[in-house]
């Protein structure tokens, strides 16, 4: 009886508290979004299961080594965010899996990515008048970048103790681009400038495609080096794609390794959302700021867009400016839907991918500079 | 889809002006389908999530309205709602005899196109070509 006793004191019923339950909801709901409503289900689906898989009472998978005794397998894993380790890895498969054409043949279209990037650092303004360090409010603003492995990135190296609410913040806005973006899309532009057909883009020499990465490695590493892990990755990932050398790398990079990379990290993010780190009011601050800074973003992007159009003389539809936050490849493929509702016969996906590619570059910049200064 | 012609294919409209690689990586995507005559391939109001190539018979566009026209040539596309907002089918389209056709999902040609924008801009530009030429169809 007394054995019986012991293993019930064992179970997850004994132990089970409210704050616990309440983060095992959270869990499953992210499942839900991932699995039923489709939202990003790369990275809502490990996340939720992560953050079910340590809030059961007695967890051993965030245990730390103690006593000679191994810790649990998330807490190693977990090390990939820790050290900074993952996020580059990502960046490489996104270097790898994009095209820069359409930035290359229209290196104008780099402003948007700028402007969208406003939002960053008017929310770690934001952050700081509301009495968060100048660590936490750059963890914070970066949300505005709406580029997941770099909010990762930057919060575990400037604020680890945010890591979980940052992370899923950044990407559950990521995942709810498409209801986000379009009404400040819609708000921000007439029915004219949504119309606007953009001449195509001119085809790109395979030489201008080597170079791209090879001197945005170089201008990166000369002028901002904190963004060396992100960019050199990404360059990186984006010469084996367009070398034509190293077609099983680039491949490796853009299928097996990510995926990889991509389930350890989305684990590892929801075994650090644990009740005491994310049931807190500065999760709620951290979710509320994070969505003002992507809107603020989007905002700034979709101006910077209408500036563009009136300086151009009508050639530029200012909607591609919001696929300037980044959020590969969801933000483009939102610009290419509320154009295409004004005009069906409208394609702006490939041109939003110049900002779009923009944005990421903006963001890594943005991390950069925040690492360099703070 | 192993069993189709690869160089047959490619001679099709829309995807003649591809290159060799920009072709690698669209054929993968590539579904062959047989349908059988009367079998419905497209419900007006469904969501559209494939874009068809006619490789072989007859088939019947219908809509709703009660106008209808048949289409029969080889390398013919039908769905383009499937790429165009917002993603829902237009009209209905029945098989009149037995036939063949290639599918290319939805979500994988607007990968694609990301991917590879300059082999997006030629496929676009193809799909543009049909739909001009057929102005008084509605988007199906």
């Amino acid at each position: 009886m007394e054995k019986f006793f012991h293993f019930v004191s064992q179970t997850g019923f004994s132990n089970i508290e409210v704050s616990s339950l309440v983060m095992l909801v959270i869990g499953l709901f992210l499942l839900y979004l991932g699995i039923a409503k489709k939202y990003e289900p790369l990275l809502l689906v490990p996340i939720g299961f992560g953050i079910l898989l340590v809030n059961f009472p007695l967890s051993p998978l965030m245990v730390q080594p103690e006593n000679g005794q191994p810790g649990g397998l998330l807490y190693y894993l977990y090390m990939g965010i820790e050290l900074g380790i993952y996020p580059p890895l990502i960046f490489m498969g996104v270097g790898a899996l994009t095209d820069f054409s359409p930035l290359i043949s229209n290196p104008k279209t780099l402003l948007l990515g700028a402007a969208a990037q406003i939002g960053i650092f008017g929310t770690f303004l934001s952050m700081l008048m509301l009495g968060f360090t100048d660590l936490e409010a750059a963890s914070i603003g970066i949300i505005g970048g709406a580029d997941g492995p770099t909010a990762i990135y930057l919060s575990s190296q400037m604020a680890p103790h945010l890591l979980g609410a940052v992370s899923v913040a950044a990407y559950s806005y990521m995942a709810l681009v498409p209801i986000i973006q379009p009404p400040i899309m819609r708000l921000l532009t007439t029915k004219d400038e949504r119309r606007i057909v953009m001449e195509e883009l001119r085809e790109t020499t395979r030489r201008e495609r080597i170079l791209f990465p090879v001197i945005g490695i170089l201008v990166t590493g000369l002028f901002l080096p904190e963004s060396l892990p992100l960019l050199g990755m990404l360059m990186l990932g984006n010469l084996f794609r367009e070398c034509g050398v190293v077609d099983r790398l680039s491949k490796a990079a853009q299928n097996e390794l990510n995926n990889i990379v991509v389930i350890f990290l989305g684990l590892t993010v929801g075994a650090k959302c644990t009740a005491s780190h994310f049931l807190t009011f500065e999760t709620i601050l951290i979710l509320v700021f994070g969505l003002v800074a992507f809107a603020i973003g989007t905002a700034t992007g979709v101006l910077m867009g209408k500036v563009m159009c009136k300086a151009t003389g009508g050639k530029v539809n200012p909607l591609i400016g919001a696929a300037g936050v980044s959020a590969v490849p969801m933000s483009a493929r939102v610009c290419q839907a509320v154009g295409q509702k004004e005009n069906p016969s409208n394609f702006l996906l490939m041109f939003a991918m110049g900002p779009n590619v923009g944005g990421v570059i903006g963001s890594a910049i943005a991390a950069g500079i925040f690492l360099a200064v703070l | 889809m192993h069993h189709l012609d690869s160089g047959k294919i490619k001679q099709l409209q829309i995807f003649a002006d591809l290159l060799p690689e920009e072709w690698s990586q669209v054929y993968p995507l590539l579904d062959h389908i047989r349908v059988i005559e009367g079998e419905q391939l497209i419900r007006e109001g469904d969501r559209a999530r494939s874009l068809f190539i006619i490789l072989r018979g007859h088939f019947m566009i219908h809509y709703r309205d009660g106008k209808a026209f048949t289409l029969n040539k080889k390398g013919d596309i039908i769905g383009w709602s499937a790429v165009i907002s917002p993603f829902q089918y237009t009209a209905n389209v029945t098989a009149l005899t037995d036939g063949d056709v290639l599918c290319i999902p939805s979500e994988n040609f607007v990968e694609l196109i990301q991917g590879n924008t300059a082999l997006g801009t030629k496929l676009i530009r193809k799909i543009n070509e049909f739909i001009n030429s057929r102005p008084h169809t509605g988007m199906l």
